[in-house]
């Protein structure tokens, strides 16, 4: 407790004589009022406060409140003790040259409306600027700017700084409704007070701030990862996310559906922890899927990110990798901003992809990008991952890759996400988050054998799986889409009839055989025969003018559509 | 899910609409009653089919539904629809390419005379 320095500040605040020359900033306007006190004139219970009330001041039990209970029995024993009409307490707010009105007894509207004093100005504003107590006899004859004290109808108000470890954190002040001269005993008290509880206050606003700091970092966290992946016709994805021990850290996995049955993947990781990297890392996510949707070049895409975050957060730096996968021609291209390469698990050893990867984001100026191309296998896995995964302190990077790749022998994307994880790292310790993304476009089978809900919805999924088939099967490019959409309306027929008839799954399936493709679609329903020039009726000139034969078999059960093309290509 | 995205231009003398992605009986109605919110109610509205990745008889049935509608308030709708596209092969297919006003791309299409 600092009292000799208070000893100080009261003597210096208490002149004892008259004309004795005091600062003119703690006249407060207060003019002729001696500022000396006869003893004979004070009045009040509290004149001396017993040493039990100051304890119960700094009850530890007082900490466990939480900074606005605190506040609020601190306040409520002070009053007592001090024998006042109200008690207020303001802080410092954070950034700002301001104090806030926390927590008031007597004086809620301070509170509630959110008084903010500028340091410097006014009665608190002043204790704040000068550190030191001030006294007002009389509050109509000083300079009062907060409106609220005059409003309540204080006469006279005695206000302390709060101080912990030579930084001032607040103000707390008392006020007496009738006109009140306060003694030089009063001010010792509520000093005394001031210090046993400054302390305390200080505790539980930092522990309050962290609090609040994790829960944000925790509900951010918790919001920003796809909850569920999307479900998509011919590629297989899985995908992890290992939070770091101790903070919200700045990795993200992104899958977009995108047109036409690809697909892009995105991986990446902003530099920095906290809060503020977490909200970098959503605000790339988002950016980086909004381009995704708009154009299909990875490389581009990059670029938009790169020049989102030049724009908006210079400071901001990432590393990030984008694939787009497209199961109907098996290929994959890449795009890379300084991130580890994409790891492949196929027929062969793992293999690192050899990528060119363009700067990080945010790294430099106008960063070009550039996306490749190569062809994936049915069965081969492409895996993302941050540097979580491979590295360690005090090793190499290129150690981590190399465990990386003697771990990696799964190829399903689940099971590979799962043994990478078992292997390589313990969740428990993880000093940096991690995520990793696999995906796989499934091998083919020889014969096709789809169950579709009856649902409309359901039909661009078949549709998607359908065309995979055809391509994987080599069926000519320039026939692909009178199949598929052949195929398609059968099927979009089948939905149709299937709503009048029994609720069963509608069957696609698409075998090659020595005349060349057959394709049936097979439903439940009720059939009826279609009238011309309408939909239905379209759909059937439509089957009949993209396919060589179009054959339609109705029983009690329901109705198959058998569609046929030869396959050699036309000359 | 059928996923299609609109781009719709308004111009002094025409507005256009741009349909990409997959057009099907699960999102035709939607596409149709917004199509029709774009378009321009007495003057023309081409509709741009040339970025289409899937279009059957629920499209056909789309076009000449909003075409008819359109009529009835003194409105234009002209096609943008490429031989070569989906769109195009679909009408063709349909046998019904030539039915209703079309021209193989926008530009054509706002060139052509009323």
């Amino acid at each position: 407790m600092a009292t000799l320095s208070w000893t100080l500040a009261v003597h210096r605040f208490w002149p004892m004589s008259a004309d004795h020359q005091s600062d003119s900033d703690l006249r407060a306007g207060v003019g002729h009022v001696p500022l000396a006190v006869d003893a004979s004139k004070v009045r009040g219970a509290a004149a001396v406060a017993s040493s039990e009330d100051l304890y119960r001041l700094s009850d530890p039990l007082l900490s466990e409140l939480g900074l606005e209970g605190l506040l609020d029995a601190v306040l409520g024993r002070i009053r007592q003790i001090l024998a006042v009409d109200t008690v207020a307490v303001l802080l410092t707010v954070d950034g700002a040259d301001e104090l806030m009105a926390r927590a008031a007894k007597g004086l809620e509207a301070e509170v509630e409306q959110r008084v903010r004093i500028p340091i410097g100005k006014g009665f608190a504003g002043r204790i704040a600027s000068s550190r030191r107590p001030i006294f007002v006899p009389d509050v109509n004859e000083a300079d009062i700017i907060n409106p609220i004290l005059r409003q309540i109808g204080i006469r006279s108000l005695l206000g302390v700084p709060l101080i912990v470890e030579g930084n001032l954190i607040g103000v707390l002040h008392v006020g007496s409704l009738t006109p009140r001269e306060f003694s030089a005993e009063d001010a010792e008290l509520l000093a005394l007070a001031a210090a046993r509880v400054a302390p305390a206050i200080e505790r539980a606003r930092l522990f309050d701030e962290l609090g609040r700091q994790r829960s944000v970092a925790e509900a951010l966290q918790r919001g920003l990862l796809p909850d569920r992946l999307p479900l998509l016709p011919d590629v297989e994805v899985a995908a992890r996310y290992v939070p770091a021990r101790d903070e919200v850290g700045g990795d993200w996995y992104d899958v977009i559906e995108l047109r036409g049955g690809r697909v892009g993947v995105a991986i990446g990781d902003v530099v920095g922890h906290g809060v503020r990297a977490a909200t970098l890392m959503a605000q790339l996510r988002a950016v980086l899927r909004s381009c995704a949707l708009q154009q299909e070049d990875p490389a581009r895409v990059l670029s938009q990110v790169d020049h989102y975050v030049q724009h908006s957060h210079p400071s901001g730096l990432a590393t990030v990798a984008y694939v787009v996968l497209d199961p109907g021609t098996g290929t994959a291209r890449i795009a890379v901003a300084g991130h580890p390469p994409p790891l492949l698990v196929g027929a062969a050893t793992p293999r690192l992809l050899s990528t060119r990867s363009g700067p990080p984001i945010g790294a430099v100026p106008f960063a070009r990008y550039t996306a490749q191309t190569l062809a994936i296998a049915r069965g081969e896995t492409m895996l993302l991952y941050t540097d979580g995964l491979v590295e360690r302190r005090g090793e190499s990077i290129d150690t981590g890759l190399q465990r990386l790749r003697e771990a990696a022998s799964e190829h399903e994307p689940e099971l590979l996400c799962a043994q990478l994880l078992d292997a390589l790292v313990d969740t428990q310790r993880a000093a940096d988050d991690i995520a990793l993304v696999a995906l796989r476009m499934p091998t083919l089978s020889p014969a096709l054998d789809l169950h579709l809900p009856v649902s409309r919805k359901a039909l661009a999924t078949a549709r998607h799986q359908l065309r995979g088939w055809l391509l994987g099967h080599e069926v000519p490019r320039s026939m692909v889409g009178g199949i598929v959409l052949a195929a398609g309306e059968a099927l979009a027929n089948a939905v149709e009839h299937a709503y009048s008839g029994g609720g069963e799954d509608i069957r696609l399936q698409a075998f090659l055989d020595a005349d060349g493709l057959a394709i049936t679609v097979t439903d439940h329903g009720a059939w009826r025969p279609p009238r011309e020039n309408t939909d239905r009726g379209r759909g059937l000139a439509i089957m009949r003018a993209a396919m060589d034969d179009v054959e339609l078999t109705h029983g009690d059960q329901g109705t198959t559509v058998t569609l046929r093309h030869r396959l050699e290509a036309a000359p | 899910m059928s996923s299609a995205a609109l781009d719709i231009r308004a111009y002094p003398e025409c507005t256009v609409i741009a349909v990409q992605g997959d057009v099907d009986s699960a999102n035709a109605a939607a596409l149709s009653s917004a199509i029709e919110r774009a378009a321009d109610a007495h003057g023309r509205t081409i509709l741009d089919l040339n970025d289409l990745d899937y279009f059957d008889s629920a499209g056909i049935h789309l076009v000449f539904g909003l075409a008819r509608r359109l009529a009835e308030h003194g409105g234009e709708l002209i096609l943008a629809a490429h031989p070569t596209s989906v769109a195009g092969a679909t009408l063709r297919y349909a046998n019904a390419s030539g039915v209703l006003a079309s021209a193989d791309s926008v530009q054509a299409a706002r060139e052509a005379p009323r």
